[in-house]
C-alpha cells in the first residue's frame, strides 16, 4: 500500500472524525493537518504490510493528536511546521459540506442536551477549558479551585459527555 | 477522490513537501561534498520559509495620545533565538517614537525583516510598532561592571503564531485601533525576555528546578524565547568573560523595574469608559487619570475584571490583563480600548444588550476603580 493510497481511502473520513469530536471545522482541520503531516513524514518507518494495519496506524496518530489537544487545549503544528506547508483553508462551501458530512448540527444539540445535563462544576470546567480555550492554571483561579481539580472536573465532565452523547447515539 | 476542496490541496501540499523534501536531500549532499560553510545552511533554512503579504500598516487615525514611530528607524539587531517549534528565529527590533522615546520589539525574523508566522503558516513582515514595545529608553553607557543595564517583556506571553482573529489581549497596542490587524491567537503562547547587558557579559543563564539554559549576548543584548507563560522560580545570572557569575533576577519578580507607585495615589485614580453607549460591535475605550507621581511605566499592567449584563452567559464574566500604553510619557493618561471578548468559536464577536460593569486592579493588587457602559 502507498501513502497516496491511505490518503486517497482515508482523508476526508479523518477529517469528519476531528469535525465530530471538536465540533468545530477550523480546529478539525488543524488537527487533521498535523496528522497527515506526521504521518506522512513517519510513512517511510511504517512496517504494516495490509491496508488494515496502515488505516490502524494512521487512526492511532489521530488519537494520540486528539489526546493532545485535550491535554494543552490547542492544535500543535509541528509536523507542518517542518514539512513547510501551509495551513491549509476551509471555503465556505467545503464548511457546509463538512458539516453535512459530520452531521454537526445534530450533533450540538446533542451536545448542548448532553451539557445540560452535566453537574454544574464540570459544566463551567468544560466551558472554560474546551469552549473558551483557557489554560489550566486560569481554569483553577476562575473556579477558586486547584489545577488538579480543575484538570479532575474537565476530565470528569468529557468522560460524561462521552458516555452521554455515545447512548444519545 | 473526495469533494472537499481542502482534502485534494492538502494532497498537492504533501506531494510538493515530498519534492522539496529529495531536493533538500540532494542539496545538502552536494553542500557535504562541496564543503560548504554553515552559513550558508542558515541561510537556506530560512529562505526557504513561505512568505506571506506584509501587514499593512493601520490606516485608521490612532487616538492622539498614542505615539508613532518615526518611518525609518527601525533596526533589527544581530541577536536571534531559536524558537522551541522551529521556524525562523526570533530577533529584535529597536526604534524611535515622535515623542523621542526607544522602543524595542520582538517578532520572527526572516531575511533580515521582523514579522510573524501566521496562522497560514507563512511569515508576515510586520509595520514598525505593530507588536508591544517592550519600552528600551536609551542606553546608558555601560560599565564594566554592569550586569543586566535593562529588561523587559517576559511579563506577558506573547503569541507563537497569529490569527487574523481579533482578541481581548495586547489591546493597548496602536494598531488594535484598527479592526483589521488586531492579530492574537493565544494558543501557542511564548514567554519572551529580552535587554541589554555591560560589555563584559557574555552570556545569560536561567537557573531552577528543571531548567538550566545558557543564552548568549551578541552586541550587548540578550534574547529568551521559551514555551508557555513567566516560568516560575528562576534565577537570572549574567555571566562575564571571565566566568564568574551574578545573580541578577528571579521569577515571578524578574524585572525589578522602578519603584511602585504609591497605592495610596493610584486609589485616587479615576476610571471612566468612553462612550457611555455603545453599539454591539464597538470599541470602548477606558481611560484611567491617576496622578502624574503614580503614573505606571510602560510595561506595566492592569488586570480588568468585566462583568455581562445578566442572561449574558458567554460574556458573565470576563477577566484579562491590560499593558499600559508604552508611548504615553510621563504624566499622560492611561488608556485601553476594548472590542467584545471572545469565543468566537461559532458566534460572531458582540456584546449583549445591556449595561457592562468592570473593574481594575494595578498589577493585580492595587484595585484602582470601576467603570461601566451600555450597550444599545
Amino acid at each position: 500500500m502507498t501513502f497516496d493510497a491511505l490518503y486517497d481511502l482515508n482523508a476526508e473520513r479523518l477529517l469528519v472524525y476531528f469535525t465530530r469530536r471538536t465540533l468545530d471545522p477550523d480546529t478539525a482541520l488543524d488537527l487533521w493537518a498535523e496528522t497527515l503531516s506526521q504521518a506522512f513524514e513517519r510513512w517511510p518507518r511504517f512496517r504494516g504490510s495490509s491496508e488494515g494495519e496502515a488505516v490502524a496506524w494512521l487512526y492511532a496518530i489521530a488519537r494520540a493528536r486528539w489526546a493532545d489537544y485535550l491535554r494543552r487545549g490547542y492544535a500543535e503544528r509541528r509536523a507542518l511546521g517542518r514539512l513547510r506547508i501551509a495551513r491549509p483553508e476551509l471555503g465556505s462551501e467545503d464548511i457546509e459540506r463538512l458539516e453535512e458530512l459530520a452531521g454537526l448540527v445534530e450533533l450540538r444539540a446533542q451536545v448542548g442536551a448532553a451539557l445540560a445535563g452535566l453537574p454544574s462544576d464540570q459544566r463551567e470546567a468544560l466551558q472554560l477549558r474546551i469552549v473558551e480555550e483557557l489554560p489550566y492554571p486560569e481554569v483553577a483561579d476562575r473556579m477558586r479551585v486547584t489545577e488538579p481539580a480543575a484538570r479532575a472536573r474537565v476530565s470528569r465532565g468529557l468522560r460524561r459527555l462521552g458516555m452521554q452523547l455515545e447512548e444519545a447515539t | 477522490m473526495s469533494d472537499l476542496r481542502v482534502v485534494r490541496e492538502f494532497r498537492a501540499d504533501l506531494l510538493a513537501a515530498e519534492r522539496r523534501r529529495r531536493v533538500s536531500r540532494r542539496g545538502a549532499l552536494a553542500c557535504v561534498a562541496a564543503l560548504c560553510v554553515g552559513a550558508g545552511v542558515a541561510t537556506a533554512a530560512t529562505g526557504n520559509f513561505p512568505i506571506g503579504a506584509p501587514i499593512e500598516p493601520p490606516r485608521r487615525h490612532a487616538p492622539p495620545h498614542i505615539d508613532h514611530p518615526v518611518p525609518g528607524s527601525g533596526q533589527v539587531e544581530r541577536i536571534r533565538a531559536a524558537d522551541p517549534d522551529g521556524g525562523p528565529p526570533w530577533g529584535v527590533r529597536e526604534f524611535k517614537t515622535r515623542r523621542g522615546y526607544t522602543c524595542v520589539e520582538t517578532g520572527r525574523v526572516v531575511d533580515g525583516r521582523l514579522g510573524l508566522v501566521g496562522d497560514d503558516g507563512a511569515f508576515h513582515e510586520v509595520p514598525l510598532g505593530m507588536f508591544a514595545c517592550f519600552g528600551g529608553g536609551p542606553r546608558r553607557a555601560p560599565r564594566a561592571s554592569d550586569g543586566f543595564l535593562e529588561y523587559g517583556g517576559g511579563r506577558q506571553p506573547v503569541p507563537g503564531t497569529y490569527s487574523r482573529h481579533p482578541c481581548m489581549d495586547h489591546i493597548g497596542v496602536r494598531q488594535s485601533f484598527d479592526r483589521r490587524t488586531v492579530i492574537c491567537d493565544e494558543r501557542e503562547p511564548r514567554w519572551i525576555l529580552t535587554g541589554t547587558t555591560g560589555p563584559r557579559v557574555v552570556a545569560v543563564e536561567l537557573r531552577g528546578t528543571g531548567v538550566h539554559e545558557r543564552h548568549p549576548v551578541v552586541d550587548g543584548r540578550f534574547l529568551i524565547v521559551r514555551r508557555g507563560g513567566e516560568p516560575s522560580g528562576v534565577v537570572f545570572y549574567a555571566v562575564f568573560r571571565d566566568g564568574h557569575r551574578r545573580r541578577e533576577a528571579s521569577t515571578p519578580h524578574a524585572r525589578p523595574g522602578p519603584l511602585p507607585p504609591d497605592p495610596r495615589i493610584v486609589r485616587r485614580a479615576r476610571m471612566r469608559a468612553r462612550p457611555a453607549n455603545v453599539g454591539r460591535h464597538g470599541l470602548v475605550t477606558v481611560s484611567v487619570h491617576a496622578p502624574a507621581p503614580a503614573e505606571p511605566r510602560d510595561g506595566d499592567w492592569y488586570e480588568v475584571d468585566l462583568a455581562g449584563p445578566s442572561g449574558c452567559v458567554r460574556q458573565e464574566h470576563v477577566h484579562f490583563t491590560v499593558q499600559t500604553a508604552p508611548h504615553g510619557g510621563r504624566g499622560a493618561p492611561v488608556r485601553f480600548g476594548m472590542r467584545p471578548p471572545g469565543p468566537s468559536l461559532d458566534a460572531a464577536r458582540a456584546w449583549c444588550l445591556g449595561t457592562y460593569s468592570g473593574s481594575a486592579t494595578f498589577r493585580g493588587r492595587i484595585p484602582v476603580g470601576s467603570f461601566s457602559f451600555q450597550v444599545r
